[in-house]
């Protein structure tokens, strides 16, 4: 008894620890400050931000199917597979961080009681819709469609941390730094802002377009635990089924002693994976997370969990998980009839010439694979927009077609994509954006430099070209790429409205450098609706996206 | 159904729903918001805002008011030229709040002639220290991502075992001050800037495409915050307007490299002309009319630099100054 009590307190810590381990490399996604760095003009990060990803069968399997093609970096999901095998879904007790967030959501003394009483501690046949999702997403991968980063757990966490949660708590902070100013508290808003600023809270205030709905899928995801404990775990989760299905052989069993029990349900009350551990009713395996509460709970001592080979005790029927061939079935075929769906309006999959984009603003990330075989790849987890230091990454709503919702893409209003930096191909864990040098992204040593698209200059809205006021802005801000600066300033002499003549410089583009980093049309001062525009063409990795043959 | 139980029940011996509202609430939102008022009305910047934005010395027994090095490494050169000005105690009291104000704009590396030398600033920044300041503060509002320009232009590691604060810009810090300028009015300013007591002013010469050329009274543009792309309509106007209200104690342009095209970015070491040179004087409008000779341009030729004259800021001829002109 003893011993077993120690297992619910070593899952706590298990629990907590990798958590805090994935909230301190999610923290560390972001720009290395380390000052010794200065010499090295590439950022290295450090950090293997992305290890949680590559923990995760789901993904694994996945990526397999949508790409055939195996990296390396998913050797990981061994042990994790091992594990499952052995201990089924002790991954979602003891390891998943946000099953350890739903289970923290799903505490408090009246919630549970009202659950109880509720009995939501029964299984359903709903429980199968994380099998329906699973099989759905996986047909759909072996089509070329890759959805699992929509209810993938660490793709989904990272997301909505790096979206909603990390700009809200900046915002907060901003808020109490605000109101402690305004009460004379100066030294303690610095204190904080010093010791928050930078990797709790974004070192600028940051936010990212179409982040409602991903907030909004947080809370609603959250606020279930309140219905059912572990809602998402219970009956979303795509990798909790996949871990489940492993399940059929495992050796874990829980044993009741129908004698002792005396149908307190304390063990239902506290139960974390809704599998049914009291005596008299059936033991479902797949459904379990080994979180040991029932077993540490029980007053009787009436649980124990044993390594047998099954059947287990006399008395206990063996329970096999509903997931029979209907689901199975009615799952792959879904998956293969909805996949070809996220083509419709999809022009954006090349076709020889006649390629075209819904969305001429859909500008990928310097680095990004082309475009079928970046949406095969890329899991919408969000990590490129958080480790973006410019804010310039932003989740995508249609852009990309439906099936590409939550990919990321450049907004130039928002933030340019500093021509020196190379974060986000360093922490893509699916290598959708590849890392690449510094030398490559520049186009050093003979190569040409990656282009994500091109700008033009709107000549009705321009200053110096529609006013004949002085600017230049565009200019100055254009990073030199290979010596020269892809926006050339063509003197002229113009009338201005009032009749005057002046002299100005106008912008215009040099295709030939032009690398569509977006910085002009950040900082142009027409600010409503930019006097200089990027679009995706000319971006090198496209072969079709593309104006002349040559390099643009 | 649990009235009892929260405590409505004033015997009941915790506190009750109306104790914790008249002891607790009531007081503190009375503070709150009687500091809130309190801190509305603190800095507020109205006419001119109660700072002391004109950080010059005057009044001392010093022979020379510019001097031009040549031809030595970053920091011989400012050693040389602070000891031609009377060295840095002729501007620096013990105790004062000082700011350096070097160009970090942009995330460039040293070599490439878009920021501040480090080592200038390191120099300027010890020579501070041992004259005696009280607080150093380094800072620049940059335009590229702060972070990024901080780290890659050397700055922050060149002064980070000197004990200097490193300022990264705050929105909450910038304070709209009347300034009356000819083309800015009212305008926001960095507080630390406003509030200290002497601004060292230490751009680096380079070429600009908007501006001509960028030094001292282009980099005093990294004090202030708002809408400064708007400036470019009137550049010629708006600088002058930013060094005449705050007029640094002291400007020292850093030339040991300097960017001679694709200014004020770069990028390309082919654009870079390593010179060697320094300038520092208490006049800005002399310091910039010396750089222009660095890219063999006549200061008349240069907007900002012919207002500055017009309004007083300074002088052009920064021959006619007491001047000393150092090779070593």
């Amino acid at each position: 008894m003893r011993k077993l009590f120690r297992l619910a307190r070593l899952r706590r810590l298990s629990q907590t620890l990798f958590l805090v381990l994935f909230l301190v490399l999610f923290a560390m996604t972001t720009l290395p400050v380390d000052t010794a760095d200065i010499m090295e003009e590439a950022y290295t990060l450090q950090a293997p931000v992305a290890w949680f990803f590559h923990l995760d069968p789901l993904l694994a399997l996945s990526h397999f199917l949508a790409t055939r093609d195996f990296l390396l970096d998913f050797l990981w999901v061994i042990p994790v597979v091992l594990l499952a095998v052995l201990l089924n879904r002790t991954f979602c007790g003891w390891v998943c961080p946000l099953g350890t967030i739903h289970h923290l959501f799903s505490r408090g003394r009246k919630s549970l009681n009202r659950k109880l009483r509720r009995e939501r501690w029964k299984w359903r046949p709903t429980r199968n819709v994380k099998y329906v999702v699973l099989f759905v997403v996986l047909a759909a991968a072996v089509l070329g469609a890759n959805w699992v980063g929509w209810l993938d757990p660490f793709s989904f966490l990272t997301r909505s941390l790096a979206v909603v949660v990390h700009p809200a708590l900046g915002t907060t902070l901003d808020g109490l730094v605000r109101l402690l100013d305004g009460v004379g508290l100066t030294p303690v808003s610095d204190f904080l802002l010093d010791a928050l600023r930078g990797t709790v809270t974004p070192f600028q205030s940051r936010f990212f377009v179409h982040a409602f709905l991903i907030g909004g899928l947080l809370f609603l995801v959250l606020w279930l635990n309140r219905v059912e404990t572990r809602f998402w775990c219970r009956y979303l989760c795509p990798l909790g089924a996949l871990l489940g299905t492993c399940a059929v052989r495992a050796p874990l069993v829980l044993e009741k002693d129908d004698e002792k029990c005396t149908r307190c349900k304390l063990c239902l009350k506290h139960c974390q994976g809704g599998d049914q551990p009291i005596a008299g009713e059936n033991w479902i395996p797949s459904e379990c997370h080994f979180c040991y509460n029932c077993v540490d709970v029980c007053p009787e001592n009436a649980l124990a969990f044993r390594f047998r080979r099954r059947p287990a005790a006399v008395g206990e029927r063996e329970y096999m998980p509903d997931v029979d061939r209907r689901v199975v079935l009615g799952g792959l075929v879904g998956g293969l009839f909805l996949a070809p769906l996220q083509s419709i309006g999809a022009e954006n999959l090349e076709k020889g010439e006649a390629a075209y984009k819904i969305s001429n603003r859909l500008i990928r990330p310097p680095g990004a694979v082309a475009e079928p075989e970046f949406l095969r790849k890329c899991v919408k987890c969000g990590a490129c927009m958080k480790a973006c230091p410019t804010n310039a990454l932003h989740p995508t709503s249609w852009e990309a077609g439906i099936g590409g919702m939550w990919t990321p893409m450049l907004v130039p209003k928002v933030g340019y994509c500093d021509d020196r930096c190379t974060l986000c191909g360093q922490v893509c864990p699916t290598e959708a954006i590849r890392e690449v040098t510094l030398d490559e992204k520049l186009g050093l040593h003979g190569r040409e430099p990656i282009k994500i698209g091109l700008a033009y200059v709107d000549r009705n809205r321009c200053l110096p070209w529609a006013q004949g006021v002085p600017c230049i802005v565009c200019e100055e801000v254009c990073p030199t790429v290979k010596g020269e600066k892809a926006i050339k300033l063509i003197p002229d002499t113009v009338r201005t409205p009032d009749g005057r003549m002046v002299d100005v410089r106008k912008p215009t583009i040099d295709q030939e450098f032009c690398i569509g980093c977006g910085i002009c049309e950040n900082k142009c001062p027409v600010k409503d609706s930019s006097a200089i525009i990027v679009t995706c063409v000319g971006e090198t990795r496209s072969r079709y996206n593309r104006i002349s043959v040559s390099s643009v | 159904m649990n009235c009892k139980k929260n405590g409505l029940n004033p015997s009941g011996g915790g506190v009750s729903r109306r104790e914790f509202f008249r002891d607790v609430v009531l007081p503190a939102s009375a503070a709150l918001a009687a500091g809130g008022m309190l801190g509305g009305c603190g800095g507020d910047p109205g006419a001119g805002g109660g700072f002391v934005a004109d950080k010059r010395v005057s009044g001392t027994a010093a022979t020379t008011d510019m001097v031009v090095v040549r031809n030595g490494e970053p920091a011989e050169l400012v050693r040389q030229a602070l000891d031609k000005l009377g060295g840095m105690k002729r501007f620096i009291a013990r105790g004062d709040v000082v700011v350096l104000k070097p160009n970090i704009g942009f995330n460039r590396m040293p070599q490439q002639a878009a920021n501040t030398n480090p080592d200038v600033v390191r120099e300027l920044a010890r020579q501070v220290i041992e004259a005696g300041a009280g607080k150093v503060i380094v800072f620049d509002h940059t335009l590229y991502e702060a972070r990024s320009c901080y780290n890659r232009s050397g700055i922050a590691r060149a002064v980070q075992d000197l004990g200097v604060e490193l300022e990264y810009a705050e929105e909450r810090k910038f304070v709209d001050v009347d300034i009356k300028g000819q083309y800015l009015k009212t305008w926001p300013f960095y507080r630390e800037v406003l509030e200290a007591d002497k601004v060292i002013n230490i751009p680096v010469a380079k070429q600009h495409s908007l501006a001509q050329y960028s030094m001292g009274m282009k980099n005093m543009m990294g004090v202030i915050g708002g809408r400064r792309d708007s400036l470019h309509q009137n550049m010629d106007m708006a600088l002058p307007d930013i060094s005449l209200y705050l007029r640094p104690t002291l400007t020292v342009l850093d030339a040991y490299r300097i960017l001679l095209r694709n200014g004020p970015q770069g990028g390309s070491l082919n654009d870079v002309a390593t010179v060697k040179t320094l300038a520092a004087g208490i006049d800005p409008v002399a310091v910039d009319a010396f750089g222009c000779t660095l890219f063999d341009v006549d200061p008349a030729r240069i907007g900002y630099i012919r207002t500055g004259q017009e309004v007083n800021l300074g002088t052009m001829d920064w021959r006619g100054l007491r001047i000393e002109e150092v090779s070593l």
